[in-house]
């Protein structure tokens, strides 16, 4: 029972801003390495973008779907970062010793950047899908769903 | 000129609080409680912790608001004339006594940015300097949170995926 939102205006607005609110959480990510921020602070944004664009410019009834595909996803985010922790164990490296991935860069220093890249990443989706699956949950109340089918 | 800002930010922070606990309608404790993370936030920002505080501007103004919100619509709510509650002589004793001991205990704590003081003293200087000769990585913060200690942060993700899980268990029967 979440329904677009009266306002004309409200809805465009909201929309404009989602793109923008994405490319920071993008900028944030990948220039983690430089300045505040990661995985987990892109993950709220992307996660935040998401619920408003649902909030705002959706009808939304039965949502069990998207709620499989939500938490699908979260479990690829979690196998992304457990990978990048494994893969040095066929190196004969110990477990998250990034530098051991040889085919990554040429460099150690440059394996473990892009290691801590892809880690972020996983740390990401888990973060933005957790939100949303969470959101999704708590707006969809069970009696009044039945009622709409 | 830091010290004043933070201490307008504790002022405020405290007020929030507060007001937090005092005010009637649920919807404006919620918001207040927004406001209190975002003074928080900025606290942290002061003393220079920015990725905390770029964490609680994140999740405390953003998404614990959101979740309160939608926990309210859903709870059924009896609204009822509560008295203004007193201040009971004895609560407010108790409370002064124990910020009393926490005070006294953190007199023997370090001084704030204190180089000789065992967290500065051990770790913190190794991964300062070698975490752009190991790494490339200029924020030590990154490094630390997802290569130095990235089982932790492993296991943490694992935590925030088991909140998603425990929540369709809870409020979903299938899905």
């Amino acid at each position: 029972m979440i329904q677009k939102h009266d306002s004309v205006i409200v809805q465009r607005i909201s929309l404009l801003l989602i793109p923008f609110i994405q490319l920071f959480a993008l900028y944030v990510l990948f220039h983690g390495h430089y300045s505040p921020g990661g995985g987990f602070q892109a993950g709220v944004l992307i996660g935040a973008s998401i619920i408003l664009k649902v909030l705002v410019a959706s009808n939304y009834r039965g949502m069990n779907s998207f709620l499989r595909v939500e938490l699908l996803i979260a479990c690829f985010g979690l196998g992304i970062y457990a990978v990048i922790g494994t893969i040095p164990l066929f190196y004969n490296a110990e477990f998250f010793d990034y530098g051991a991935i040889q085919f990554l860069a040429a460099h150690e220093d440059k394996r473990r950047y892009w290691s801590i890249l892809i880690a972020e990443t996983g740390v990401m989706t888990v973060v933005a899908m957790t939100l949303v699956l969470i959101f999704h949950i708590l707006a969809v109340s069970p009696t009044k769903d039945s009622d709409h089918a | 000129m830091i010290e004043t800002t933070n201490l307008v930010l504790i002022v405020f922070v405290f007020l929030t609080a507060i007001a937090a606990l005092r005010v009637q309608e649920l919807v404006s404790a919620i918001f207040l409680l927004g406001a209190y993370s975002f003074f928080i936030a900025l606290l942290w920002a002061t003393l220079g912790a920015l990725d905390v505080s770029f964490t609680e501007a994140m999740v405390g103004v953003g998404a614990s608001t959101i979740f309160m919100i939608l926990g309210l619509f859903r709870a059924k709510r009896h609204v009822a004339k509560a008295k203004p509650s007193r201040v009971r002589g004895y609560a407010l004793a108790l409370i002064i006594l124990i910020a009393g001991f926490f005070v006294w205990g953190s007199m023997d704590l370090p001084a704030f940015g204190n180089a000789q003081a065992a967290a500065n003293a051990y770790l913190s200087p190794y991964y300062l300097i070698n975490s752009i000769k190991d790494m490339h990585t200029p924020n030590a913060v990154t490094a630390i949170v997802v290569d130095y200690r990235g089982f932790d942060t492993l296991i943490e993700t694992a935590v925030i995926f088991t909140a998603a899980v425990s929540c369709l268990v809870i409020m979903k029967e299938k899905i």
